[in-house]
């Protein structure tokens, strides 16, 4: 497992992209989610995840649906029509970060 | 396997039972946990199965008991702000309601007028209106609290009605209204501006209120 202070910063984004790829989703779903794309490199906690989720809620970037699942209540979330311009923002911010990173590390190569 | 509503109802009992207070905090928490279980328990009514202190859920549950509790903790202490935010954006959307800003514009208009007239009844008026508004909305939302206060929002509200009571009895001092030649229009509108305000807290309270109802119907 890589270093996870490195992907500490960039929760909040990742959160996002996973919205935009897929209608709602609940926290557990995104944890699993992350996982599995990254093979298990990162594993979000869920210290990290509700708060970050909370957040983003708070900052209208997410609506929020609470359904009866089995016996139990279910919080999904979903991202607002900011919340979907927000996602292209911060991915091309994103990318920006990454090319950046990339000429200082790598400097001969380029991802572009 | 799904769980059924003993095992949900453990799981709940045990994140309360480590001081989990606030439920719509602690919702999300039995949900996730419940995932997990039901996604990596293989054999679910054995792993419940009550067998003294060595029941395998509370093995599981004790082994991430801190984990849990700073996880909470974190949720709690941005839930605050979270749900002041929330509580004044609420706020302000209702005072720009059609309804609510003519009758503010209104009572504006009167108390205006009244000013003009004799300073010190209207002063008193406002006053009155706004320690008996205080009053009354105090006592119907302690006697709410003390039946939901395990949930964290009522909580947003309790600090908006006190944040505004301290401001408008101390910050400068609104009690003087009544002195003898200490009315002036700044403390006369300060209260009224405070009683707006009181009023507005409370009309967002009663719409959460019902929100706050149904969604506890859920939860039971």
């Amino acid at each position: 497992m890589g270093n996870q202070k490195l992907y500490k910063g960039s929760l909040q984004t990742i959160i996002l992209k996973l919205l935009a790829q897929n209608d709602k989703m609940y926290g557990y779903e995104i944890t699993q989610k992350v996982k599995e794309l990254t093979k298990g490199e990162l594993k979000i906690t869920e210290g990290a995840l509700y708060p970050a989720l909370h957040k983003l809620e708070a900052e209208g970037l997410l609506d929020v649906e609470v359904a009866k699942v089995g016996n139990r209540l279910r919080k999904y979330y979903k991202l607002t029509e900011n919340g979907t311009k927000e996602t292209a923002n911060r991915l091309s911010e994103m990318q920006e970060f990454l090319n950046t990173m990339q000429q200082l590390v790598n400097p001969k190569f380029s991802l572009e | 396997m799904e769980l059924t509503k003993e095992q949900i109802q453990k799981i709940d009992l045990f994140l309360e039972g480590i001081g989990i207070e606030y439920i719509d905090i602690r919702f999300e928490m039995v949900d996730h946990i419940a995932t997990e279980i039901e996604n990596n328990i293989e054999d679910i009514n054995a792993f419940f199965k009550y067998n003294g202190f060595q029941t395998p859920f509370i093995k599981y549950m004790l082994s991430r008991k801190k984990e849990y509790f700073e996880s909470y903790k974190k949720q709690k202490r941005k839930a605050f702000w979270f749900n002041i935010k929330r509580t004044l954006v609420a706020v302000f959307k209702e005072s720009i309601k059609p309804i609510n800003f003519i009758a503010i514009l209104l009572f504006l208009f009167a108390i205006n007028l009244l000013e003009n007239f004799n300073l010190k009844y209207a002063s008193e008026i406002v006053f009155v209106s706004f320690f008996l508004s205080f009053f009354y909305f105090t006592i119907r939302f302690n006697q709410f609290k003390k039946k939901f206060g395990a949930i964290k929002i009522i909580h947003a509200y309790a600090s908006i009605f006190m944040f505004n009571y301290i401001v408008s009895f101390h910050f400068p001092g609104i009690t003087p209204i009544f002195s003898e030649g200490s009315y002036s229009p700044f403390l006369l509108y300060k209260c009224f501006t405070a009683l707006i305000i009181n009023f507005l807290v409370f009309k967002c309270f009663l719409n959460e209120k019902t929100n706050i109802q149904k969604r506890l119907k859920n939860l039971a």
